[in-house]
């Protein structure tokens, strides 16, 4: 098989195992290793955490595309996830989705050329007071009104 | 037992029935999808609404979930419950595709069905269907998938995790984007594929081997039994214009449940193969007549203490029934079962080594097993005319052992195939196949059970079942009580004769077999899968009720 | 007054994630009363205190406690239900961000309750920094024996763990969360068997609400008499209520229930921003919408809002002004829910489609007034007839949007004549 777990993530995930019973409960965790090592989920690294975890292939593919976080294609180096749920879509999130959509021209799902940015029009981010809200990669910015956000996407664009 | 009340009436049902079962039992019409009588319950179709009276008031449920408790009060029929079930039969339409025209399922689709009695007939959704693509995808050896007919049953993953055990088969993505697929690249292949396309209530999965073949509709249906090993599973042969289009597997909770591996379901390919159509002398065809004449030279030229005769033991009983009697009568004890080597693949599901399927029937009327000895005997010269019945054993597998018996003076072959052994013979007859005649087998758990003819062959009066052709030969040497009319004839005289039978006629022989008492071949089915079944009573299952619904259908039940 | 908070009594203090930090302000200090007490002796304190789930469905705890049968020869699990993805409700992330060894003191608490000696905290897959909170709160607890074998002494063992959601709405619900633990897809369960007998790994379990289990220590240190005494009858103790949307000063307070709510609109969230109220969304997504007219004999209790036929929920309340397009702020939830449906059953898979498609048309004025009362009809074969309360979280809105606010519709429909061909 063409893709593994390093030692270090090898250990990091047999330890994770032993906090369930059954290990097939463990695939969840597995993936999200894999997501921080691989970048991607792919067919390949879904037939591996299927070995080692104990499940069919179909189970592993069943999860990498029920859950939204695990990737299923490249992400930029800069994730942009805005939330368009109620609260964030009454304080203004459409034009954070128009602004991406016209100025940087990504649709939901997609990457830029240079690899930048990808964008994913997300559901409710939980923090609905301090809407609308974008996550970058892990991170929470809270308050993008579009004047902010603006300036944020010009910030990342100049670290490069 | 369990009482409760259905619609206003009182019925009584085992304890542990579902509601479901309780009403499709006392023939109460409810719909379902994803409730399967021998998968676990998923409930996840919500077509099967009935409504309960609780202490609260009326509460609108499912009935596959719900045990029978005792002083239940169920509805079917009240406007609330009528309503869930048209409006989940509204929301599996919505987008499903109007493929009935090019669609296998038509006929026996559970959408159909339900339509007939629930549907709007004035559809309100103006939206563009959504379509979900995979359409007519290969998936498999036998398996087509048409994912955008999928109403997400899980009928398919349930079958595949708790029966064979392969997972092949999943529901990826959710809501609305949910579809039934493979892993990519992956297919499905496993011994049971066959049966997903028969658990799937609409046509997105279809066998290959069907597709686009015939109409359900117009298959007539003889119940019969698998010739494929000796589990002997019980099947239906459905055929039409004196073919075969499929088997299906029948249901027999004791036995297979509703199951057939796919090696016996795709057998009935081959029952046209390679057929003797008339006699041959020599490997050369003849005449009937011709042929006839010979025999009959070849015949008053020995003694009938110098005749011997190896039957199969996948021959019917009705056959193996005639050779013994006609043995009995000449006084000599040169007639012996061919048992091939059990070289099959056996699983802990259904599967057994052992592909002969009628070994018990063999032992239950006591004959010999000791085929290589009559085939010695033919050898050396004791005896002079050997019979071999739809026993290929100068065929690649047992020829080492059986080659001697091309110096036998007269080798007499009986075969629905033109076989090496047909080829060496003397004179070689062309008698009936499995499906062309009615017959009984036993299985390797010792039931007894019924096949009977779906069709008769093309030169049908040239073309004898075995069992009446040996009836025939008996009637050459001066037996003649041995003739009859129908193998089906045959068996009665095998039950008046054995009292473990009690007398049965053919055409009464039930659906799901006669249970005898003789030791098991092999493992029993089901040993390396923990499938449990839903309970249910016992009036869904009676071979009655079946034969009541089926006469309905149109399905020929043989009259004798 | 702080001595009023249970929640958030040590949100505001420097550094109070640290563990030392959380024990000099009070953290733990329930634990010593705790392991005196018999099992069946607090839950019959927390049944006393008529303490409501706090993740919106609102179930007593202590009788959902009680249904575990204990001698069964299983485990006993306790969950942890950090999936917070209801939306207008985003309170639970504060407790971990604020007082992380406020939920592990819960979590010991319930679980001496349940004798149950492992317990999962299901987190949000996009709580990242909340879930690394967590492993540091839980490092810090087990290094000063609180959590693991023999607790201070008392003989109790306990571990528990952290799981990552990867973003499913519908692990929020009790038996999806339990099938994501498992492994598998976030699926709900049929019920019966319920998770109280047939749980995580088959064994009995319970789910409670991040915020629930936080107010157990306060109920130990000061017996149930007195949690049921703040609050009204039906509504015991506090909750942390959050506002969102078009207002003035967004954001949560703890307060005991009770309040009137266009006074707490004023008072605490500032007043409506941008204009009049148009719309008031009690407690969550899920509930029912009410009009200004409705809100003014409304207070923030269960009872209140039953007898106005909505739902407290989370008491995460959101506020359209009189400027808000009904039609598209209830795409966002229609499409929320559409896409959120795990696709087990029926009804909620096609029906919310259904709905977010009507929408859809709907605003690039392709619908008729035929499909704008289908909607209702939609939601009411959705609502009742699935596996889990999805389908009933997208009808409620939908039906209470559409019957209340219907003329914001109707502006959409083009007069019969000139719309799409409908289908006969």
């Amino acid at each position: 098989m063409a893709v593994k777990f390093s030692d270090t993530s090898l250990k990091e995930y047999e330890e994770v195992a032993t906090h369930y019973p059954d290990r097939r409960a463990s695939l969840l965790p597995a993936m999200w290793i894999a997501t921080r090592e691989f970048g991607v989920i792919s067919e390949e690294v879904m037939l591996y955490l299927a070995e080692l975890v104990g499940v069919p292939a179909s189970r592993v593919y069943e999860v990498a595309t029920f859950y939204t976080m695990y990737p299923r294609s490249k992400r930029g180096k800069y994730h942009l996830q805005v939330c368009h749920t109620l609260s964030c879509h009454l304080r203004g999130a459409d034009e954070l989705k128009q602004y991406v959509e016209e100025t940087l021209g990504l649709e939901s799902g997609a990457c830029s050329p240079d690899g930048l940015f990808s964008y994913a029009h997300v559901e409710c981010l939980g923090s609905c007071h301090t809407a609308p809200v974008v996550r970058i990669n892990d991170d929470y910015h809270e308050n993008m009104d579009l004047p902010a956000f603006k300036a944020k996407v010009e910030e990342l664009k100049k670290q490069g | 037992m369990v009482k409760l009340t259905i619609n206003g009436k009182e019925v009584e049902v085992p304890e542990g029935t579902n509601v479901l079962e309780a009403c499709l039992g006392k023939g109460v019409q409810l719909e379902h999808f994803c409730y399967h009588r021998y998968l676990p319950v998923d409930g996840n179709c919500r077509t099967c609404m009935v409504e309960l009276e609780t202490p609260r008031g009326r509460a609108l449920t499912i009935g596959c979930n719900t045990v029978v408790a005792e002083g239940m009060v169920v509805h079917t029929t009240s406007e609330t419950a009528v309503r869930a079930q048209k409006s989940a039969l509204e929301f599996l339409l919505l987008d499903h595709p109007l493929d009935c025209p090019i669609c296998d399922k038509s006929g026996e689709c559970y959408l159909q069905n339900h339509y007939v009695d629930h549907g709007r007939y004035e559809p309100r959704h103006v939206n563009p269907r959504y379509f979900k693509g995979d359409k007519a995808l290969d998936i498999g050896d036998h398996i087509v998938l048409d994912a955008e007919r999928c109403v997400l049953c899980t009928r398919c993953t349930r079958f595949l995790d708790h029966i064979p055990g392969s997972s092949e088969l999943g529901i990826i993505r959710r809501g609305h984007e949910a579809k039934i697929t493979t892993f990519p690249g992956k297919v499905v292949s496993n011994d049971y594929s066959g049966n997903i396309t028969d658990v799937c209530p609409v046509g997105a999965l279809t066998l290959k081997e069907f597709r686009f073949k015939q109409r359900v509709w117009l298959l007539k249906k003889a119940k019969s039994v698998c010739q494929g090993c000796a589990r002997g599973c019980s099947i239906t042969v459905e055929h039409n214009f004196n073919r075969v289009y499929r088997y299906m597997p029948r249901e027999n909770k004791d036995l297979n449940r509703s199951w057939m591996c796919d090696d016996g379901r795709f057998s009935f390919q081959n029952l046209d193969e390679n057929r003797l159509m008339l006699p041959m002398l020599k490997g050369k065809e003849v005449s009937v007549v011709d042929a006839s004449t010979v025999f009959g030279q070849l015949l008053s030229s020995v003694k009938p203490t110098e005749i011997g005769a190896i039957v199969h033991g996948s021959s019917s009983l009705e056959t193996m029934y005639q050779v013994k009697k006609l043995f009995e009568k000449i006084g000599s004890a040169n007639a012996a079962v061919f048992i091939p080597p059990a070289n099959g693949k056996g699983d802990k599901i259904l599967k057994l080594p052992s592909l002969v399927s009628n070994e018990n029937g063999a032992r239950f009327l006591g004959m010999s097993l000791d085929s290589e000895s009559i085939a010695k005997k033919a050898a050396s010269g004791e005896i002079k005319m050997l019979f071999v019945i739809e026993a290929d054993v100068l065929g690649p597998a047992v020829k080492d052992k059986y080659e001697a018996i091309k110096q036998a003076a007269n080798l007499i072959v009986l075969s629905d195939k033109i076989t090496e052994t047909a080829k060496a013979a003397n004179v070689a007859f062309p008698v009936r196949n499995f499906v062309e005649t009615n017959g009984s087998y036993i299985n390797a758990t010792s039931l007894l059970q019924a096949a009977r003819r779906a069709y008769e062959p093309e030169n049908g009066d040239k073309i004898l079942p075995a069992a009446l052709l040996v009836g025939e030969i008996a009637n050459l040497l001066g037996f003649t009580d041995q003739r009859f009319e129908d193998p089906s004839a045959v068996f009665n005289s095998i039950s008046k004769e054995y009292g473990e039978l009690g007398g049965v006629k053919f055409r009464k022989i039930p659906g799901r077999g006669i249970q005898l008492s003789l030791p098991p071949i092999g493992p029993l089915p089901f040993e390396g899968v923990k499938v449990d079944f839903n309970i249910f009573p016992d009036e869904y299952s009676t071979a009655s009720q079946i034969e009541e619904a089926e006469k309905s259908q149109g399905i020929t039940v043989d009259k004798q | 007054m702080s001595s009023d908070l249970q929640l958030t009594k040590r949100f505001g203090i420097e550094n109070s994630r640290n563990i030392d930090v959380a024990r000099k302000n009070g953290a733990y200090s329930s634990l010593e009363k705790l392991f005196q007490m018999k099992p069946t002796e607090l839950i019959d304190e927390v049944k006393k205190s008529n303490l409501k789930g706090r993740g919106g469905a609102g179930f007593p705890t202590g009788m959902k406690w009680s249904f575990v049968p204990q001698n069964t020869g299983k485990p006993v699990y306790l969950c942890v239900n950090a999936d917070e993805s209801e939306p207008g409700t985003f309170t639970d992330r504060y407790i971990i961000e604020n007082d992380p060894h406020l939920l592990i003191e819960g979590i010991i608490c319930g679980a001496w309750a349940l004798q149950c000696h492992t317990s999962y905290i299901y987190i949000r897959g996009e709580y990242e920094k909340q879930f690394e909170m967590l492993n540091v709160a839980l490092a810090e607890a087990r290094k000063a024996g609180l959590v693991g074998k023999n607790i201070l002494g008392s003989g109790f063992d306990l571990e528990i763990w952290t799981h990552r959601g990867a973003g499913a709405y519908i692990c929020g619900e009790e038996t999806g969360l339990i099938e994501s633990l498992e492994g598998k897809k976030g699926q709900p369960r049929i019920k019966p068997p319920f998770p109280a007998v047939v749980g995580l790994f088959n064994c009995p379990t319970i789910v409670n609400n991040v915020k629930t289990l936080c107010h157990i220590p306060w109920i130990i240190e000061h017996g149930g008499d007195a949690f049921a005494a703040i609050g009204t009858k039906d509504s015991t103790g506090t909750n942390i209520f959050g506002v969102s949307g078009h207002i003035n000063n967004p954001g949560y307070w703890e307060l005991p229930f009770g309040m009137h709510v266009p006074e707490f609109l004023e008072k605490y969230a500032k007043g409506i921003k941008g204009g009049k109220l148009k719309a008031f969304i009690p407690g969550g997504s899920s509930t029912p919408v009410l009009t200004p007219e409705e809100t003014e004999d409304l207070y923030l209790t269960y009872e209140s809002m039953m007898a106005h036929k909505t739902f407290l929920g989370t008491g995460g309340m959101i506020i359209l002004n009189e400027h808000t397009d009904m039609v598209r702020a209830l795409k966002t939830l229609t499409h929320f829910y559409a896409d959120e449906s795990c696709g087990q059953c029926t009804p909620c898979r096609e029906g919310t489609s259904w709905l977010d498609r009507i929408l859809t048309r709907m605003l690039a004025g392709e619908a008729t007034t035929r499909e704008l009362d289908m909607m209702v009809e939609i939601a009411d074969n959705m609502e009742g007839r699935t596996i889990c309360a999805l389908a009933a979280a997208c009808a409620m809105p939908v039906r209470s949007f559409v019957t209340k606010f219907r003329p914001d519709f109707e502006k959409y429909i083009k007069p019969a004549v000139f719309a799409g061909a409908a289908v006969s």
